[in-house]
C-alpha cells in the first residue's frame, strides 16, 4: 500500500516524487562513482534520448531534459539501480514541465510546435507521435527503454493493467495504421 | 509479446534507431584539462620555498658574522640582547652585563678590539683573551692578537 502510494506519487505533471522502483535508499555506499556514471551516460544517452523523441519531445527538448535528468542523478544520495528507467522518467517529467512552462510563458511557441516533429522521422514513428501521450510514454518505456510492465507502471505511476492495456492499444493502432497504408 | 506485435515493435525500434543523436561533443563533453601553468607555478613555488628553508639559516649566520655580533651559535637571543643593549641607557637591563676591558686595537671608527679585564667572564667565548666590539653593539670573540692601542674603556658586553 505504501509502495502504491509512493508509486502513485510521481509522474504527475505537478508531482515530483522519486521513481522508487529504480532507487534503493539503503545502498548509499553503492552509489555510482564518476567513471561509472560516464559509462552509464555513454550507454543510456542514445537509448533514452531516442525514447524521449519517440514519446513526442523535439530533439532539443529531449537533449535538455536528459541533461537535466543526468544532472539530477549525479546529486542523488541513494542508489539508482536502473539508470535508464530513472533517466527516462525524470527526463520525461522535465520535458513535460518544460513544455507546460513554454506554453504558459510563450503562447506563440505552442502554436509553432504543436505537432512536434510532424514531417520528420519515418513512417511508424510519425504514426506513433499521433498516439495519445500516455500510450506513447508506455510504448517508449516498454520497447525503446526496455522496461518491464512493472517498471513502466512504477515509472509512470499507473497500474500494471493500465500499462498492459495501453501497450496493446498502442501497438494495435500502429499495426492497423501500417496495414491501412 | 504476441506474434502480431513483434513486427510492429521491431520496425518501431528500427526507425527509432535512425533518430539522429545530438553532436557527440554536446552529449559527451570532453574531459576538462587542467592548465599546465598551475603545476609549473606549484613546482616553482616549492623550489623557492625549499631554497629559502635551506638558505635562511646560512644567510642568517653570514649576516651575524658580518656584523661581528655574538659568539658561535648565535641566534635570536643574542640579537634581542643586542637590541636591548644598544645604548648605555639600556645597559641596565638584565640581558646586559657591564664589564670593563682594555682596548688593544682600533679597527675602524666604530670597531675596536678589546681584552676583558675579567677573564672568567670571557671564558664562555671562543677566544677569552680578545674581543671585537662594534659601537653600541655586541662584543664578539676575536682571533687576531695584534695590538695597536692600549687604552681602557668601558664597554657593554652581552651574550
Amino acid at each position: 500500500m505504501v509502495r502504491l502510494a509512493r508509486l502513485g506519487y510521481f509522474m504527475g505533471l505537478s508531482r515530483t516524487g522519486p521513481p522508487a522502483l529504480f532507487t534503493s535508499e539503503s545502498a548509499v555506499e553503492a552509489r555510482l562513482d564518476r567513471s561509472e556514471w560516464q559509462r552509464v551516460y555513454e550507454e543510456c544517452f542514445p537509448r533514452v534520448f531516442r525514447a524521449l523523441v519517440a514519446a513526442g519531445a523535439r530533439p532539443d527538448e529531449a537533449e535538455d531534459a536528459l541533461h537535466d535528468a543526468f544532472e539530477k542523478a549525479l546529486t542523488r544520495q541513494d542508489e539508482i539501480v536502473r539508470p535508464e528507467g530513472w533517466l527516462f522518467v525524470v527526463g520525461l517529467r522535465r520535458w513535460r514541465s518544460h513544455r507546460i512552462r513554454s506554453a504558459i510563458f510563450a503562447p506563440l511557441s505552442i502554436l509553432q510546435h504543436t505537432t512536434e516533429m510532424n514531417g520528420e522521422g519515418t513512417e511508424l514513428l510519425s504514426e506513433m507521435r499521433r498516439l495519445p501521450l500516455r500510450q506513447r510514454q508506455v510504448l517508449a518505456a516498454r520497447y525503446l527503454v526496455g522496461l518491464s510492465q512493472d517498471e513502466t507502471a512504477a515509472a509512470l505511476g499507473i497500474a500494471r493493467g493500465t500499462v498492459a492495456a495501453h501497450t496493446t492499444q498502442g501497438l494495435a493502432k500502429l499495426r492497423k495504421r501500417l496495414e491501412v497504408r | 509479446m504476441n506474434p502480431y506485435e513483434r513486427p510492429v515493435v521491431d520496425r518501431l525500434q528500427g526507425e527509432v534507431a535512425q533518430i539522429p543523436l545530438p553532436p557527440r561533443e554536446r552529449w559527451t563533453p570532453p574531459e576538462r584539462h587542467r592548465s599546465r601553468l598551475l603545476p609549473a607555478l606549484a613546482a616553482t613555488g616549492a623550489v623557492v620555498a625549499l631554497a629559502v628553508i635551506i638558505a635562511a639559516p646560512a644567510l642568517e649566520r653570514v649576516s651575524s658574522q658580518g656584523e661581528g655580533v655574538g659568539a658561535a651559535g648565535s641566534s635570536t637571543a643574542p640579537r634581542a640582547a643586542a637590541l636591548a643593549c644598544a645604548t648605555p641607557d639600556q645597559a641596565t637591563s638584565p640581558a646586559c652585563r657591564l664589564i670593563t676591558g682594555r682596548v688593544v686595537e682600533v679597527l675602524g671608527p666604530q670597531l675596536v678590539r678589546v681584552t676583558p679585564d675579567a677573564l672568567t667572564i670571557a671564558a664562555d667565548f671562543e677566544n677569552p683573551a680578545l674581543f671585537e666590539r662594534r659601537a653600541s653593539r655586541l662584543a664578539a670573540p676575536c682571533r687576531s692578537h695584534s695590538i695597536r692601542a692600549n687604552r681602557r674603556r668601558r664597554l657593554v658586553l652581552t651574550r
